[in-house]
């Protein structure tokens, strides 16, 4: 998208370097989260098999977090025009 | 839906229990309640004890046999007294047969140690007659590591002995006749050398012929005995599966007074029973009884778990997959299968909404549905899924990415994304306030009207006082804002009386719900971006022509595959979260029992 932009002009590099950051550790965020959560599932699961549901609701809800790091990537995209 | 259900119960003279016990089994209608406490618990049918016990024989034969045993099966008729006789008689045989190859075995070991002992005896050129009780000789024979490492030490030691040495497949033998007197120490310095003896006292003087024929006779008798098996495995293939399921179905039955309270001359039994079959089972019931029956119809409390069966429409009834997956409902709740039946393909196609994506998985899992009937009912909510794919690839105007059309609503990131963004909040809004309005109905009939007021529409007052504050400050309405503030003011005592502190506390998570809903909007970014970096890579290769063509070709279908995979993956997921998540914390308890009425059987 900006890429090419980026090299030439310092600011829209800025701008793509923000996006990129929001992703990364928003994504980093969620699968840490998820890692703990989904361990745990797993492990309930293993007693009780009906717990799957419960589980998976669970172990997705940290998701919304890199869902909300995406938009934000994608607003600030937007930024650079 | 959920089928209506009716409590009954039945009382009845122990006299007539067998044949209220065979009717039951073959209505299927009743699903029994334990743990009313009004008499003793019953005792099981006096068969029920030779049944279990000629069960457990069945299925171990079975098992061994490799005979399957099918859980659907015709009606099967026999008398369980000469089942039982038979499948003990059979159980005999097979310990017989056991024996007896266990025996034939043995010999061939046997005659297999002596050919190889022959061998070695052969290799180092001795007689059996040479291993016998000496006076001042002593002797062993065994495979070793290093011959000569050993007689160097050995020779050390002393030299009144003989050694004989032989290679054997690589190994080592030797046969070592020493002085009596130096024997101890002969020894440890063969086990210093990693020696294994080999023990000829078992051996006898035997003619190679005899060896043969012994050998003969037990390699034919195994074979009469795999002949054997195999021809009672042919006579009970079909027989054991139907006596299997004979006996299962009078197990069941002679177990069922378990579940049953009873008195010295009469039983009582709870239970529920699907209301549309009320009136034909009563009938049924007494009649096997010759009216020696009483049946109670009782009216449902509000602390009996009433078994769920769910009833729905064909296509629709696939989605109950995902409450079986998740927990059924509650009796008085709403059975939420039609709500998923219309959203979930929706917010599936939003996701992945690609006019090409949606004919293709269209028609790879209506291929599927029929290669496995098995998993009819996923394939299904795929199916539905894919329609909701192709609809909104005609929206969005997508083609395998290539815009094909001008959309009305676009994804492509030269475009501008606001449409997008909003039209993924206004599927959130909705999805979210139809669960509220579910949540209203289901507490409406729970608690009663102003309790479920106040709890769901606190939430549905809450969203319009911050749309109208937002609204009437950027001037997009004319009104005054204090509108929005009386409004908001409404909606935190109305959800502070509905669900106290703890609805003041979650006010944020009403807002996160509805941004979760953007997700809509992130997953099918990525995938419309990764469809257009597949486009864009294969679009030089054609240009280059000649080879060029295979390759872009290759790169389409190979980069589109993977692409269907992943968005298929993602939008499944993200789809099912939003309504186990989003939706059914608006609305869905659950936490049901399954109405499993006795006589059925899972299979």
């Amino acid at each position: 998208m900006a890429v090419g932009a980026a090299i030439t002009n310092g600011s829209t590099g800025m701008i793509a370097l923000a996006a990129g950051i929001a992703i990364s550790a928003s994504a980093f965020a969620a699968a840490w989260a998820e890692k703990g959560i989904g361990t745990a599932a797993i492990g309930a699961m293993a007693e009780k098999e009906e717990l799957f549901g419960k589980g998976l609701i669970l172990t997705v809800i940290p998701e919304t977090i890199v869902i909300f790091g995406l938009v934000i990537a994608i607003l600030i995209i937007g930024m650079a025009g | 839906m959920i089928n209506d259900m009716t409590k009954l119960r039945l009382v009845g003279s122990k006299a007539v229990m067998p044949k209220i016990i065979a009717r039951l089994q073959e209505l299927k209608i009743l699903h029994i309640v334990e743990g009313q406490n009004e008499a003793e618990k019953g005792s099981s049918l006096p068969d029920a004890e030779l049944l279990s016990s000629t069960l457990v024989k069945i299925r171990a034969i079975a098992s061994k046999f490799n005979i399957p045993l099918r859980k659907e099966h015709a009606a099967q008729k026999g008398s369980v007294k000469g089942i039982a006789k038979e499948i003990e008689a059979l159980a005999q045989k097979l310990i017989k047969i056991a024996d007896e190859e266990k025996e034939s075995n043995d010999i061939l070991r046997k005659q297999q140690d002596h050919l190889e002992k022959a061998k070695i005896l052969k290799a180092l050129k001795l007689d059996l007659d040479a291993f016998q009780e000496y006076s001042t000789l002593s002797y062993t024979v065994g495979f070793i590591k290093n011959i000569e490492a050993f007689e160097a030490k050995l020779k050390e030691k002393t030299t009144k002995y003989s050694l004989r040495k032989a290679i054997i497949e690589k190994k080592a033998v030797i046969a070592l006749f020493i002085d009596s007197s130096f024997f101890d120490s002969a020894k440890s310095m063969l086990t210093a050398h990693d020696f294994i003896s080999i023990d000829f006292s078992d051996m006898k003087q035997s003619s190679e012929k005899r060896i043969k024929e012994t050998v003969a006779k037990a390699q034919s008798n195994l074979k009469g005995i795999g002949r054997k098996r195999i021809n009672l495995k042919k006579e009970y293939a079909k027989k054991l599966p139907d006596y299997e399921f004979l006996l299962s179905n009078e197990l069941e039955k002679a177990e069922a007074p378990l579940r049953f309270q009873e008195t010295d001359k009469a039983f009582v039994v709870w239970g529920f029973v699907p209301k549309e079959d009320i009136e034909h089972s009563i009938k049924e019931l007494r009649n096997a009884a010759n009216d020696r029956l009483v049946v109670e119809i009782h009216a449902i409390d509000k602390k009996d778990k009433v078994p769920i069966e769910l009833e729905n429409q064909k296509g629709v009834n696939s989605f109950q997959f995902f409450l079986d997956l998740y927990t059924l409902p509650k009796y008085k709740e709403i059975d939420p299968t039609w709500f998923m039946f219309i959203t979930f393909p929706l917010l599936f196609g939003f996701m992945l909404g690609d006019y090409g994506y949606g004919l293709t998985t269209l028609v790879l899992f209506w291929f599927m549905k029929k290669a496995m009937p098995q998993f009819k009912r996923f394939f299904n909510i795929l199916i539905f899924a894919s329609f909701g794919t192709i609809f909104f690839g005609l929206i969005f105007g997508e083609f395998f990415g290539y815009e094909f059309w001008h959309p009305l609503i676009s994804r492509n990131p030269h475009h501008a994304l606001e449409p997008l963004m909003i039209a993924a909040l206004f599927a959130g809004v909705i999805h979210v306030n139809a669960g509220l309005i579910a949540g209203f109905i289901n507490e409406f009939r729970a608690h009663g009207f102003m309790t479920a007021f106040y709890e769901k529409f606190g939430w549905i007052f809450l969203q319009a006082s911050v749309a109208l504050l937002a609204l009437s400050y950027t001037k997009v309405i004319l009104l005054l804002p204090i509108v929005g503030w009386i409004v908001l003011a409404l909606s935190l005592f109305m959800l502070y009386k509905g669900e106290g502190v703890r609805g003041l506390v979650e006010i944020p998570s009403i807002f996160g719900n509805i941004l979760s809903y953007l997700r809509l909007m992130a997953i099918g970014l990525s995938s419309v971006g990764l469809a257009l970096v597949i486009n864009d890579q294969a679009a030089p290769l054609f240009a280059a022509g000649g080879l060029g063509y295979v390759w872009g070709a290759l790169l389409l279908i190979v980069g589109h595959i993977i692409n269907i995979g992943i968005g298929m993956l993602g939008s499944f997921l993200h789809s099912l979260r939003l309504h186990y998540v989003e939706l059914f914390s608006k609305f869905y308890k659950g936490g049901g029992i399954r109405f499993k009425p006795f006589g059925y059987k899972e299979g």
